[in-house]
């Protein structure tokens, strides 16, 4: 089938005009932002006490929710590639179910699984940073799980197989052939996962509310601010935009190879 | 497969255009106004067939600040008549009328233990308040109140709107926090009132047509009206 074709793409001019449209669609929010920001009261806006206490908050939170998805999501991601068990397809859903599920409903879930009233016992989680902790764990590690176990699934298991045949025990084998094979999916994973660690907000105050110092993140502090103080708001926004667009562009090589 | 699809989408959109042949009145409602206008809404309903009334609930200062992006509210219904201050609808003053009180109250969840407690001390390891964040109409009432009782609070979580302060406390994930008389009643046994409160801690509301199309000035001259305010009453409103 022959089309008209526009330079040397060899598209059609149906799809750049799509294209454009769904360039816009993400571009302009953006750049009413950027536009509109108080830019000459930036620095006093994000050098507030306030804005401190939530920067450090969301530091803490999401680093260890990065560490606490790396340390049980990795070996699940192992599991979920390499074994194979009844029922694995379910629980490989259960797993990712995080990705989708609306945030506040992770958040509810959490109240009845770790609230106060949980079934299960009462771990005095919620309005805890232990809490917000979770919450953004659950959230974030499916991230990393489903990078892990894509990488795993291109690796040959032969290496480990003959690194076994060569008398390395399992757990020799596993942290130095099976773990440094996959490296970069486990860097790559444990970024994105800080990242919407980072971004977390609907289970977070769900689950562990709105305490300053203790569960009152960043995206917290600019929902609170947004009721009196949209300027500082803003000024939290661009914040983590800049913080989103450092994470992107140091993922870069992995997601968008270059030529 | 991209054709069934595209057709099943054409009829979903033709479904929605046709299923409803009411008139709607979108009405901007304070989270503090669930119960309240839920019945307010099945009552004018059946008195108005033909209207179909869309409660849209939220803090009231979210409502205020969409308001002002351009939502198309019909009628505006905050949680205190200052929200409602500079409000303009095609560029002539709106008619604000105040027509409920409500007044913040602290409460508890019904498993915590108020006898022989100090009720003015809730700074002990492990115990949570939940208040309205500052600047909403519940959070200004509630800090006129903890200005005037000086009940000393520990771990604070401060809640978007007054519902969710009042989830937090009756599902007992907070042990206190601070609501509106009518939220404390709305919740029943699960929740108990400590008495602490005061007059000043009040809001006064008031309901405003944002539009001028005969349905949504209807609405707003009904929560004006004595059976709405029979209905207000029930529900522990006060009257202004």
């Amino acid at each position: 089938m022959k089309r008209r074709r526009i330079g040397s793409s060899g598209l059609p001019p149906a799809v750049f005009l799509f294209a454009a449209l769904g360039l816009l669609v993400l571009i302009v929010p953006l750049l009413g932002l950027l536009i509109q920001a108080p830019w000459s009261n930036l620095w006093n806006l994000l050098s507030t006490d306030q804005t401190l206490t939530a920067i450090r908050v969301s530091l803490i939170v999401s680093l260890a929710a990065a560490a606490g998805s790396l340390i049980v999501g990795v070996p699940l991601a192992f599991v979920l590639a390499r074994v194979e068990f009844p029922g694995k397809s379910i629980l490989r859903t259960l797993v990712t179910v995080p990705l989708v599920l609306p945030p506040v409903v992770t958040g509810v879930a959490l109240l009845y699984g770790f609230g106060n009233r949980s079934i299960f016992g009462r771990f005095d989680l919620p309005f805890s940073t232990t809490g917000a902790v979770l919450a953004a764990t659950m959230v974030a590690m499916p991230f990393l799980i489903l990078s892990v176990e894509g990488a795993l699934r291109s690796v040959d298991p032969r290496f480990e197989q003959t690194a076994a045949s060569l008398g390395a025990r399992p757990l020799y084998r596993w942290w130095h052939v099976g773990l440094p094979m996959i490296r970069p999916s486990i860097v790559a994973g444990t970024v994105l996962a800080w990242a919407r660690a980072l971004g977390e907000f609907g289970a977070t105050i769900t689950f562990a509310g709105n305490v300053p110092g203790v569960t009152r993140t960043l995206p917290l502090e600019v929902s609170t601010a947004y009721t009196n103080d949209p300027d500082r708001a803003v000024a939290l926004s661009l914040l983590m935009l800049a913080v989103s667009l450092i994470v992107l562009i140091s993922l870069r090589d992995r997601w968008v190879p270059r030529r | 497969m991209i054709r069934r699809v595209a057709i099943l989408l054409t009829l979903l959109v033709v479904a929605a255009a046709c299923s409803n042949d009411r008139t709607t009145v979108d009405v901007f409602a304070a989270s503090s106004l669930t119960d309240a206008f839920s019945q307010l809404e099945t009552r004018f309903e059946q008195a108005n067939p033909t209207v179909d009334i869309r409660l849209i609930l939220g803090g009231s200062d979210t409502l205020r600040r969409q308001i002002d992006d351009g939502a198309d509210a019909d009628v505006f219904a905050p949680a205190d008549e200052s929200l409602l201050d500079g409000l303009t609808v095609d560029g002539g003053v709106i008619n604000a009328r105040p027509y409920a009180t409500n007044q913040v109250e602290m409460i508890a969840n019904s498993g915590v233990r108020t006898d022989g407690r100090d009720l003015f001390d809730w700074t002990q390891e492990g115990v949570v308040v939940a208040r309205c964040e500052e600047g909403v109409p519940c959070g200004m009432a509630t800090d006129v109140l903890l200005a005037e009782i000086p009940v000393r609070l520990g771990v604070v979580t401060f809640e978007p709107n007054v519902r969710e302060v009042l989830t937090k406390v009756r599902l007992g994930e907070a042990d206190a926090g601070f609501v509106y008389r009518t939220d404390r009643l709305s919740a029943g046994d699960d929740v108990v009132d400590l008495g602490i409160t005061s007059a000043s801690a009040s809001v006064r509301l008031a309901v405003a047509a944002l539009s001028d199309r005969t349905e949504a000035i209807a609405f707003a001259d009904f929560v004006l009206s004595d059976e709405a305010a029979a209905v207000l009453q029930d529900l522990g409103f006060g009257r202004p």
